[in-house]
């Protein structure tokens, strides 16, 4: 696979631009590591994407972990930015084109997985290039470009990727991959199996940690569970690669990353479960932040540092789903895999990047009073009581712009609701045809927070694209 | 699904194992609200349920889809989710009484599956019971009894705060010919009128000859 290289740094360092004044800067800079100044390289860089984590979640999931005035983990990195996500053909974007955008600088169509911004992922008749998850796409239909997770593989460091969703998602795939449909999950996977003939040769020795869901597109046809359309053996071949393959929580606990070089964990068949149900069901799946120390500790052993990328993937799937709760959930633990992350880098020689790669349509609405509970009904600051609708009824803090209650076309009554139930779905605005699950991203823009060596260019207000040049210029590459 | 009617979160297991006579159903969903805003709302939709042994298909009636079955408008919805509301939905009880939940689109001729942790995300409670009976019988059994058997209907009847629930249960058809919930002050009433249909002439589940099979997961984006 030819692998374009992207356009020259967008924001180069600041050595580059005016050395003179940099070099001054830096003599009245006081001492190196001041809260405020920070080395302008980073050896390591691990990126966290909660998946589709707006302003409003990050709100309600700091009132809902820690209450109003509580901060969560990512809201103590000293950096942040404001994120335009718009994609190319789209004011919304999907998670393909935006995670793409971070990680190879280039603005592409929604449903594309960092290609060229040419690539189309329908064809003129409206059909996806993707048949059963393998890749129908076509010779000319735009090139691959490069990654971070592949710039930082062809500097000799070691990669890695995260997720609570299927390992081949559209968010941990466009660290790795390159194809025009994010549909074509065996497609993708089969991009990362070493010695698998359609392999991304620019992973070199391959993808040193890959942690998350999806084994059902590493087994060939004939085995059970498998949604493969060939016999490739995905997990056979990593198997073969020298990759230390776990595929349950506690396989992952016995791992001793000191003895251990590359590390496939595949924990379900498809995504991995929502925090909520992990927790609650006590099934046998590892946290995030769990995932996230393993990786840390395996790929840490490389002299010449690290990239990992870690997704909080589900909070995205619960928010089309309208379910706050199980969506606050998951950004605590999205949150917790940041804290774990802070507690064994050192900033000096590691950047950290937390941010989102879109929004939602979720809403936080009325006037709740000081403690109200993020999940239940709005009662009034003034005298504590339930503020009612025009309708006579009581609605809640959170709602949604968009989407559907579930296979009723009207609005029930709250009174006697308990909102903050694991299951209940918050009320909509304009409705899809009665479909929960149909819930659909927002074009706002994000926040990004970060930290460590190389975190001073990222304030202001930019671009997804511009996230991947100052990464770049941090790791100095 | 039929959210009104399931009166009793889980059924003991010993009753997943027991199923009732075939039936295919016209369900008439009618909900009325009086807001403080004087303004009184009400809507109606209709549903079709069909029922055998261990599976069921529940379909909402809409107008625009053309005799053949096939909505003809514009495939090319780019990432898109299914509509859980007005696709059928085809639920089958497997002999270890795990339930195998399908939602069908006819337009895009694929029957996608849907896993358990998304049961919530398509307004789906898991029970048996009531998407089978569309009353779950357990439920009856905490409401109380009123009057006897009469031409073949018991009726049942619960009170919670101001909210009343009644149900007129067909003892021998094993359904619910109609549940009635209302309020006290007249502000709020739903009602579900459910009547006997002929059966259709090959059972919507026989005609997914063709379609590809997908898992709900694959939608989410």
């Amino acid at each position: 696979m030819k692998i374009q290289l992207a356009s020259s740094q967008q924001f180069p360092h600041c050595l580059r631009q005016a050395p003179v004044l940099c070099a001054l800067a830096l003599l009245f800079s006081g001492p190196a590591w001041a809260a405020d100044a920070v080395p302008a390289k980073a050896k390591n860089v691990i990126f966290f994407l909660g998946d589709g984590m707006g302003p409003v979640t990050v709100t309600a999931a700091r009132i809902y972990g820690h209450g109003e005035a509580g901060r969560l983990t990512m809201e103590t990195l000293n950096r942040t930015a404001r994120i335009k996500t718009f994609s190319l053909d789209a004011q919304t974007t999907d998670s393909a084109p935006s995670m793409a955008a971070y990680m190879t600088g280039v603005k592409m169509k929604n449903d594309v997985i960092s290609m060229s911004s040419d690539t189309n992922a329908y064809d003129a008749n409206g059909k996806p290039y993707q048949v059963k998850a393998d890749s129908t796409c076509v010779a000319g239909n735009g090139q691959p470009v490069q990654t971070l997770l592949e710039l930082s593989k062809g500097a000799g460091k070691a990669v890695g990727a995260v997720s609570t969703t299927r390992i081949s998602h559209a968010t941990p795939a466009a660290t790795y991959a390159h194809v025009c449909n994010r549909d074509a999950y065996n497609t993708i996977t089969e991009q990362a199996t070493p010695g698998a003939a359609r392999y991304n040769t620019a992973l070199k020795d391959g993808v040193d940690v890959l942690l998350g869901g999806g084994l059902r597109h590493f087994l060939p046809k004939s085995s059970a569970g498998s949604q493969r359309n060939d016999e490739l053996d995905a997990l056979g071949m990593f198997k073969a690669a020298g990759y230390t393959y776990v595929a349950s929580g506690s396989e992952l606990k016995s791992v001793n990353p000191a003895n251990v070089s590359k590390l496939l964990g595949l924990f379900t068949p498809s995504d991995m479960d929502y925090e909520l149900d992990r927790v609650k069901k006590k099934l046998n799946q590892p946290s995030l932040a769990e995932m996230t120390e393993k990786a840390i500790g395996v790929l840490k052993k490389n002299p010449n540092g690290y990239f990992l990328m870690v997704e909080g993937g589900r909070i995205d799937h619960a928010l089309h789903g309208t379910n706050a709760k199980r969506a606050l959930e998951d950004t605590l633990a999205f949150d917790a895999a940041i804290k774990k992350a802070l507690e064994l880098v050192d900033l000096k020689d590691t950047l950290i990047v937390v941010t989102a790669d879109h929004d939602h349509a979720i809403g936080f609405n009325g006037y709740p009073k000081r403690g109200n509970p993020i999940l239940g009904k709005v009662t009034n600051y003034a005298d504590g009581k339930l503020a009612l609708a025009a309708d006579g009824k009581p609605y809640t803090t959170l709602v949604f712009g968009n989407g559907s209650a579930p296979r009723r076309p009207e609005d029930g009554d709250l009174t006697n609701v308990d909102t903050e139930a694991d299951d209940y779905l918050q009320q909509v605005g304009v409705r899809f045809a009665g479909s929960p699950g149909s819930e659909t991203h927002g074009g706002g823009d994000v926040m990004l927070f970060s930290a460590g060596a190389g975190s001073d260019s990222f304030k202001g207000t930019f671009e997804n694209i511009k996230v991947f040049g100052k990464v770049k210029n941090a790791l100095g590459l | 699904m039929l959210a009104v009617l399931a009166l009793a979160a889980q059924a003991p297991a010993a009753w997943a194992t027991v199923s009732g006579p075939d039936q295919n159903l016209q369900v008439r969903h009618y909900a009325m609200t009086i807001g403080r805003d004087g303004v009184k709302r009400e809507t109606t939709f209709s549903e079709r349920v069909y029922r055998r042994n261990d599976q069921v298909w529940t379909e909402r009636l809409v107008e625009s889809e053309s005799a053949d079955g096939h909505d003809h408008s514009d495939d090319h919805s780019g990432h898109s989710h299914p509509d859980a509301g007005s696709s059928p939905m085809w639920v089958r009880r497997q002999a270890d009484g795990a339930l195998d939940a399908r939602l069908i689109e006819r337009h895009q001729r694929r029957s996608i599956k849907v896993d358990s942790q998304y049961y919530g995300n398509i307004g789906f409670n898991g029970n048996w019971g009531s998407t089978f009976f569309l009353s779950d019988p357990q439920s009856l059994k905490s409401m109380r009894m009123v009057g006897a058997l009469k031409d073949g209907v018991q009726q049942y009847e619960s009170k919670r705060g101001d909210l009343t629930v009644r149900v007129s249960w067909d003892v021998k058809g094993q359904y619910p010919r109609r549940v009635e919930s209302l309020d006290a002050h007249g502000k709020t009433r739903r009602e579900t009128l459910v009547s006997v249909i002929e059966a259709p002439k090959m059972l919507p589940w026989k005609m997914l000859a063709g379609y590809t099979e997908i898992d709900y997961s694959d939608l989410l984006d």
